[in-house]
């Protein structure tokens, strides 16, 4: 029943349905397009998301056959367990810096990147292509850098900063996982926004310059409140990959030095699978997804109040 | 409209197929090859005639049987899977497919027993064997269990779940050129007073002393517990002093043995290639510094062989000695090395069928009886066999050097097999944080000491 009322309301473009007539055979147009899309998302994501949820009342390990119920257990030592609360601030840390870093390099090289120049289209393919590159081959890169490329480049140069390697030192590994993040996802947001530049009408900047206005004042008032639905894909972006972060942790720092740069999606995956402890793992996955589910939807619920209509 | 409907119906259709056909499991990476047209001269009417005697009631069908290995010694796929060929030459009906794992054993065993997808056989740590107990089968009947002194660490409760592959030892390696050129004698180093004289001899010759692998699973695992063997050769001595860290009863900053061990690891340090950037030295780079002869000592695994292979292939050049705690004669440390056998294989019946696990029994036999498998894991993977009727031995040094130890009786127990499966991820950490004078010996203490309080 609440299927084909789903269906039915996402038919009449998000619109209550009981207002227009139930018409049948729009109902099967609509269940074969959207069907296939709603039972894959059912059995992969929904199905694995309440199993999940059954498995933070239980003390299971991932791989005995026993499991016994042990009620509230896990979201108690969750709440208690200070390194997951330190992995949090980290991670938050890391995705203030991602975020911003990242979104402001990628808007002025959009900017940049509008004009006409004859080789601005090699320079955006350029800027994309670190995207392309997977991960964990990105983070054994770097990590080769650092380790091997810039500590005797600092050596030679009597640079302190870059003498002891980034990923080894406590206090830079979090510099080192940013570096590569914004490195990553730099030439995406590019992507975004120069097509966010593209969409504002020639017309009005045209009457800007008529009115006066010069370059900056043409970006403050006109391009950037007619940007600000590129703001809100790409700050959701940002900042879901930010705290979804895994692969670039495991491959560039392994939660290294000792541990210091475990970023909260690093740390779960160590609860769950080296401590064994499959229950606590589930809890706290379930923690990370309602505090990004909370950030997102403020994020984007606020930064649609400032989209403008032309 | 009917026919444009149909067709969106039918496309619909193709598409869902094509991506439930993907999601079909496929968790072999290698398939062996049957060859049943090679006549095999040696079908081995002696290893046909044990096998008939360790399981004359357990006749398999002569339908097809596909057996397949977890392999998580990553150094040794290649020989394994030689093996498997070798196997299936001699019994065309079974197959056997390895599959290679990197990372923990039990990181890919999880994923592989919620997918359905167990392997019939599954090589695992010595943490691992507790939780996996229910899920394998029963071992004790096998006909090589009287053939190994290495059994204890196989079972659990008091049950055998699992198959004893190799046995390692861990010590500090050395480098007989090294040594010789600052004119060491390794032999009479049974002193922590002796290995600081060797070091500074070694340093006078313009090579770093020492060098010290970074990895949190060898400090955490295999150097750090030291000082816990020094109580005696038994396993269950060592037990109890695990017992009794967990219980919170034993002091470490006023243990002597694991004061001596830490005044040793100083003193390794103080001569650490790289003494800067100690956390540079990752595995590999630490075997190439020693095999290259860039350091005269690393404490290593009889493992990284293969490592020293690819950069220095003198079999003569390399061998063990014991990580010395103290300058007392009567501390065992001294004079042995921790060896025991390390990688276990189980066998599942939760996913597995009966024919299976018969399969994967006959393959465990045929690894020690036969000449084919011993050849596999003796002198292909260059691994000590556990298993005292295989007369052969491997030609490298390391493995020479840690059979001379087995031989003498100087051995100590393996005490990685009996810490929880994530001591060496939190305490190896802590030993990096001290290996690069960030913490002091009174810190990592505590965290020893609170780490086994609350491990359960």
């Amino acid at each position: 029943m609440t299927i084909r009322l789903l269906l039915a309301f996402i038919g009449n473009g998000g619109r209550c349905p009981m207002k227009s007539k139930f018409n049948k055979d729009s109902f099967i147009n609509q269940l074969i397009f959207t069907g296939p899309t709603i039972f894959i998302f059912s059995s992969v994501v929904l199905l694995s998301f309440v199993f999940g949820v059954y498995l933070t009342f239980t003390n299971w390990d991932g791989i005995s056959a026993s499991m016994s119920f042990v009620g509230m257990e896990n979201y108690l030592a969750v709440m208690s367990d200070s390194k997951l609360w330190s992995s949090l601030i980290l991670t938050i840390q890391y995705v203030f810096f991602t975020v911003t870093i990242a979104n402001a390099l990628a808007f002025f090289l959009a900017y940049a990147l509008t004009t006409k120049l004859k080789g601005s289209n090699l320079v955006r393919a350029g800027f994309f292509i670190p995207n392309l590159i997977g991960g964990i081959i990105m983070g054994v890169l770097w990590n080769m850098i650092f380790n091997y490329v810039l500590v005797p480049f600092g050596m030679q140069m009597n640079w302190p900063i870059f003498q002891v390697s980034w990923v080894n030192d406590e206090k830079m590994a979090l510099w080192a996982l940013i570096t590569v993040s914004v490195w990553q996802s730099m030439g995406y947001l590019m992507i975004i926004y120069v097509a966010g530049f593209m969409s504002v009408p020639k017309e009005l900047l045209e009457a800007g310059s008529v009115d006066g206005a010069n370059g900056f004042v043409k970006l403050k008032k006109i391009i950037m409140p007619l940007m600000v639905p590129s703001f809100v894909i790409c700050l959701f972006i940002s900042t879901k990959g930010g705290f979804m972060v895994y692969d670039v942790n495991k491959s560039l720092t392994a939660g290294g030095p000792y541990n210091s740069s475990e970023l909260i999606s690093y740390h779960i995956y160590q609860t769950a699978f080296m401590r064994q402890d499959f229950g606590k793992g589930q809890a706290e996955a379930l923690l990370l997804f309602l505090i990004v589910m909370v950030v997102t939807l403020t994020q984007t619920s606020l930064m649609k109040k400032m989209e403008v209509e032309m | 409209m009917k026919k444009t409907k149909a067709l969106t119906f039918l496309v619909t259709l193709v598409m869902l197929s094509s991506a439930i056909g993907g999601c079909a499991s496929g968790t072999t990476t290698t398939t062996v090859a049957t060859n049943a047209t090679e006549t095999t001269t040696a079908v081995n009417s002696e290893s046909q005639a044990t096998d008939a005697a360790t399981t004359p009631e357990e006749t398999i069908s002569s339908e097809p049987v596909t057996i397949s290995l977890l392999n998580t010694k990553s150094e040794i796929q290649t020989q394994l899977e030689d093996a498997a060929k070798a196997f299936n030459l001699q019994n065309p009906n079974i197959t056997v497919e390895v599959i290679i794992s990197t990372g923990t054993p039990f990181e890919k065993l999880t994923a592989m027993y919620a997918s359905d997808s167990a392997p019939t056989i599954a090589m695992l740590d010595g943490g691992d064997l507790a939780k996996i107990k229910d899920r394998v089968v029963d071992l004790s009947s096998e006909k090589w269990v009287s053939d190994t002194s290495f059994i204890e660490e196989c079972k659990v409760d008091g049950t055998l779940v699992s198959f004893p592959l190799v046995v390692e030892g861990v010590g500090l390696i050395y480098n007989k050129a090294v040594l010789e050129k600052a004119g060491v004698d390794p032999a009479a180093i049974t002193t922590q007073v002796a290995l600081e004289d060797a070091l500074i001899k070694i340093e006078a010759t313009g090579v770093a002393g020492a060098v010290i692998c970074k990895e949190d699973w060898s400090l955490g695992n295999h150097l750090s517990v030291i000082p816990y063997t020094n109580t005696s050769r038994a396993a269950a001595d060592v037990k109890t002093v695990l017992a009794d860290l967990k219980a919170g009863t034993l002091d470490l900053t006023q243990d002597k043995a694991w004061n001596g061990f830490v005044d040793t690891l100083d003193i390794l340090m103080k001569y650490n290639l790289n003494k800067e950037t100690p956390l540079n030295n990752d595995y590999n780079k630490s075997n190439e510094a020693i095999a290259t002869g860039k350091a005269g000592f690393l404490f290593q695994g009889v493992w990284a062989w293969p490592d020293f292979v690819k950069v220095n292939a003198d079999i003569n050049n390399f061998g063990y000695i014991p990580y010395p705690i103290s300058n007392d004669a009567a501390d065992i440390c001294n004079t042995s090395i921790q060896v025991g056998a390390t990688k276990f294989l189980v066998i599942d019946k939760d996913q597995n069928s009966v024919d299976q696990q018969i399969a994967a029994k006959r393959f465990l036999n045929w690894l020690v009886y036969d000449p084919a498998g011993q050849t596999a894991i003796v002198t292909n993977a260059q691994c000590i066999s556990p298993f005292t009727n295989v007369t052969i031995a491997p030609e490298n040094p390391l493995a020479k050097s840690v059979a001379s130890y087995i031989q003498s009786g100087n051995i100590l127990v393996f005490t990685g097999n009996l810490c929880p499966s994530d001591h060496w991820s939190v305490l190896g950490g802590q030993w990096q944080k001290y290996v690069s004078g960030n913490t002091d010996r009174a810190s990592v203490a505590k965290e020893i000491m609170t780490y086994w309080q609350n491990a359960d």
